[in-house]
């Protein structure tokens, strides 16, 4: 929620590249890398969106040919990482890390689908059950087996309530999980669960090393990935180097340089004096315009799986008539906060789940920016204009607070365009913005009315909705209600048939759209910046970093 | 001068309790809580409270603080609730970095601060006097986030000259290989790496000093003993020199000392910049995360060492201006 990445829902044409992009990684895992077009020209206008990454036209074998062995990356981090234990940490330079050290059972590809990483096979015999058969011979950096039991060590102390891992809130449906053997592992689940295999990227940690290292874990982390860590320099430096026994090859990379460049313009300004070789989100929209009509580097962008919202408070007398709710969508006029705040990144959101998610459902109704249909609506609501022009009802005044958090400036901005709309209508509308903490403290106790926030590694349709939107929901903020929904969603994500669950989502989302708990402003973008020389970098949204192993620089 | 040096020690523990009673204070008062900023969204409020209570921050403010005490006084700052370290280890990697910047751009403005201050002096109203006056207003009207912004699209972006972030190796280790393995190449590096974040962080320091320099300086040339030095026909680098300066240094050294809690200050803006990996900007992360252990210990880290480089400017009046007498 902190953090968050822009995104820009893309043609379809542009997934199924993508799709097949990652098909033909796969395939090409083991032996070599599958490169985007070598001397790619620089990425046309953001408009073209073109996924420079989607290597769907290269033929594998001529990429593999190409790719060169050595080199350094320099990558630059927004923040460091607060721990590199991958069971631990909770930012997201953690999370990249974590990509390269570790692997989980399945890795999560660009289109969301889990493929096989640790685990080279799955089966789920009945509904609660899941079988994973680990690939033989895995090894960890410091040489020793990576096992059944290593698997069942790592998720049993996430489930450990005093180990107090923030991932931990992802695997309560777990009930137990067994070694059957040296390369097999059973996980029995209290409920069906079908949003499960998307949570198995869980990071593998080896239990003896574990138990040896304690706390010093976190700062010297062995896994099993394509990179080990060589060295830590806390708030500085994250330097890795070539796993040789990496199960599915020697990555290219001989190292990678993590380097902490906290300000955003500062860390692109950096790549381009060439004192970094690779930037990602987050970066300011104003910076991606500049460096795309630069044209010395490479820039990438695909859909996030997030998108930036405003959250209406159910619970507040005002805010609960659904009337005032629709009213307020249609005083938000989305594509235009787009063009001007966020210089034409990302698209209108119209509901949770993200387009690129298999249960996007492409039909749900918008609200259109209309601020006669505004003013009816409230008119209808009771709420009439005063001698002042302000609305107000039995006495009471039509008074909204619009909050967001200080350090987004996009978010500054957009809080006060919704301000100047809600004023037109006749809404005595003011702004708030306080640090992160203390505004999420507020949203968190539901002291707020309208708060402008987003959401961010939503990687399933369940993780995008059952939190936010059922009754008891731990991110239901707004105390949105809706039995329908609650009802819907439930059943979801215990449905194990796509199609069915596709359904369910579609009517959960259409239902949310008209009760207007939220205004769903902009699905986000995420953009990696790099040198015209890094070939092979595929662009994945949700594990970032992901294609790493495969990458190498040109001469 | 011992009894002099015991009163202010027993001050200096006097402010130190005051600064922990206040960081305490401010940033429990601070609305957001760590436990929410470290389970995350996904936490359910049974979870919260358990950390809550694990962390002891379910007790009572004033119970917390005496507990907080009672750790400090065997020296004991804690764990940082967020990185799950010791903060006196984080202290010890982070605050030598600080250290490096804060001295460097303190160098920096003093040797710019005197010398533009003394030429100043000497030819009042010359044209080096009123551009390097102009550029001292700028300077210190400059924000160091800005200056060191143009300075980085100047010197990194435009001409190549200067990396545009980072550390080098410690400039102490990098001093060390070259005098054991005479290779310069750290050496180089290092200040590389140094001379924008120190010039960008001193400059306004380096304006302040040689304002006050200036006006100082020639305050004390206008009195009759210089005068009457340069009648008996003592050269003038003497009687500047011997005379006048150590004269017109006393409010300077005062502001010196001053200025070293205003630099602390300013590293915190140029270490962002930068991305200079000082104590500075694991104090903003740690007030962003609400991780009360770890701005704890930083700020009272930095108190002491501002408390301490006080006491040493006070007793270095002595040396400058023998009349001071300590008692």
């Amino acid at each position: 929620m902190q953090s968050e990445e822009q995104s820009l829902r893309p043609r379809r044409r542009d997934f199924l590249r993508l799709a097949v992009g990652a098909s033909v990684v796969l395939l090409a895992q083991a032996c070599a890398p599958a490169p985007s077009a070598p001397n790619a020209a620089p990425t046309t206008s953001p408009v073209a969106g073109q996924p420079t990454a989607a290597p769907a036209a290269q033929p594998t074998q001529a990429a593999a040919a190409q790719a060169r062995r050595g080199g350094l990356l320099r990558v630059g981090l927004d923040v460091d990482a607060d721990t590199l234990d991958p069971r631990l940490t909770k930012n997201t330079s953690g999370f990249r890390v974590r990509e390269l050290v570790f692997n989980g059972l399945v890795a999560i590809n660009p289109d969301f689908s889990p493929v096989p990483d640790l685990a080279e096979k799955w089966d789920n015999p009945d509904d609660k059950t899941w079988v994973f058969h680990l690939r033989p011979n895995l090894k960890f950096h410091d040489g020793s087996d990576l096992t059944a039991s290593d698997v069942k060590f790592t998720y049993e102390s996430v489930l450990d309530q005093t180990f107090n891992s923030p991932s931990r809130a992802f695997y309560l449906t777990v009930d137990k999980v067994d070694a059957s053997d040296k390369n097999t592992v059973t996980f029995t689940l209290k409920a069906p669960f079908a949003p499960f295999l998307s949570y198995m990227d869980l990071a593998i940690v080896p239990q003896a090393a574990v138990q040896k290292l304690g706390a010093d874990f976190g700062t010297r982390p062995i896994g099993s990935g394509p990179f080990k860590v060589d060295r830590w320099t806390t708030g500085d430096t994250i330097e890795l180097s070539a796993n040789d026994t990496f199960y599915a090859g020697r990555p290219n990379l001989d190292r990678v340089r993590l380097k902490v460049v906290p300000d955003n313009s500062a860390r692109v300004v950096a790549l381009e004096s060439s004192d970094l070789d690779f930037v990602q989100s987050p970066v300011s929209p104003q910076d991606v315009a500049r460096v795309q009509s630069g044209g010395k580097l490479k820039v990438d962008r695909t859909p996030a799986a997030g998108y930036t919202y405003i959250n209406l408070n159910t619970a507040d007398p005002i805010l609960a008539d659904k009337r005032v709710r629709q009213a307020l969508s249609h005083l938000v006029n989305k594509q235009q906060i787009i063009d001007t705040i966020y210089k034409g990144i990302g698209k209108p959101a119209s509901g949770p789940i993200v387009p690129g998610m298999w249960a996007f459902p492409p039909d749900v109704p918008a609200y259109d920016y209309s601020p006669d249909k505004a003013m009816a609506l409230l008119e209808e609501a009771g709420w009439k204009a005063g001698s002042d022009g302000t609305r107000s009802k039995d006495g009471q005044k039509l008074s909204l607070t619009v909050r967001t958090h200080s350090e987004d400036p996009d978010r500054k901005q957009v809080i006060q365009v919704l301000q100047s709309e809600f004023q037109k209508v006749g809404i005595d509308a003011t702004t708030n913005a306080v640090e992160f903490p203390a505004f999420f403290q507020d949203m968190q106790e539901g002291k707020f009315q309208v708060g402008v926030v987003g959401w961010l590694n939503l990687s399933d349709p369940d993780r995008a909705t059952f939190r936010q939107f059922t009754s008891d929901g731990t991110a239901n903020y707004g105390k949105y209600r809706n039995d329908q929904v609650d009802k819907l969603l439930k059943e979801a994500r215990t449905t194990l048939d796509q199609s069915r669950a596709r359904t369910l989502y579609a009517d959960a989302v259409k239902q949310i759209a008209d009760d207007a708990p939220y205004i769903f402003l902009q699905y986000q973008e995420y953009i990696a910046m790099y040198t015209p020389k890094l070939q092979g970098y595929q662009v994945n949204p949700v594990a970032n970093w992901l294609s790493f192993k495969s990458v190498f620089l040109a001469s | 001068v011992g009894r002099y040096v015991a009163q202010r020690l027993l001050h200096t523990l006097v402010v130190l309790f005051g600064v922990a009673l206040l960081t305490f204070g401010l940033i429990h008062l601070t609305p957001g809580d760590p436990v929410l900023v470290m389970l995350g969204q996904d936490a359910t409020p049974s979870e919260l409270e358990r950390l809550r209570h694990l962390l002891e921050l379910d007790q009572p403010l004033h119970i917390q603080f005496v507990n907080y005490l009672g750790r400090l006084a065997t020296g004991q700052l804690g764990d940082s609730i967020f990185q799950r370290q010791p903060v006196a280890r984080l202290l010890a990697e982070r605050f030598p970095a600080t250290v490096e910047l804060t001295l460097a751009a303190m160098l920096v403005a003093i040797v710019v601060g005197m010398l533009t201050g003394i030429i100043s002096a000497l030819r009042p109203y010359s044209a080096f006097d009123v551009v390097a006056m102009f550029v001292a207003l700028s300077g210190v009207a400059m924000p160091v986030f800005w200056l060191g912004m143009l300075a980085i699209l100047l010197f990194s972006l435009q001409l190549g000259w200067l990396p545009s972030f980072g550390r080098g190796e410690p400039v102490t280790d990098a001093v060390g290989a070259w005098v054991r393995f005479g290779d310069p190449t750290d050496v180089i590096d290092s200040f590389k790496h140094l001379l924008m974040p120190a010039l960008t962080l001193g400059a306004f320091s380096a304006a302040l000093i040689s304002r006050l320099v200036r006006s100082a300086l020639l305050e004390v040339l206008g009195q009759d003993y210089v005068r009457t030095a340069r009648a008996k026909g003592v050269r003038a680098v003497l009687v500047i020199a011997r005379h006048a300066l150590p004269n017109a240094l006393i409010p300077v050294v005062t502001v010196i000392g001053l200025q070293v809690g205003t630099l602390l200050g300013g590293a915190i803006i140029a270490e962002t910049i930068f991305a200079w990996p000082g104590i500075g900007r694991l104090l903003i992360q740690a007030i962003n995360q609400r991780d009360y252990p770890l701005v704890q210990g930083i700020v009272l880290m930095t108190a002491l060492v501002v408390s301490a480089i006080n006491l040493v400017v006070d007793l270095l009046y002595g040396v400058i201006n023998p009349r001071v007498r300590y008692g």
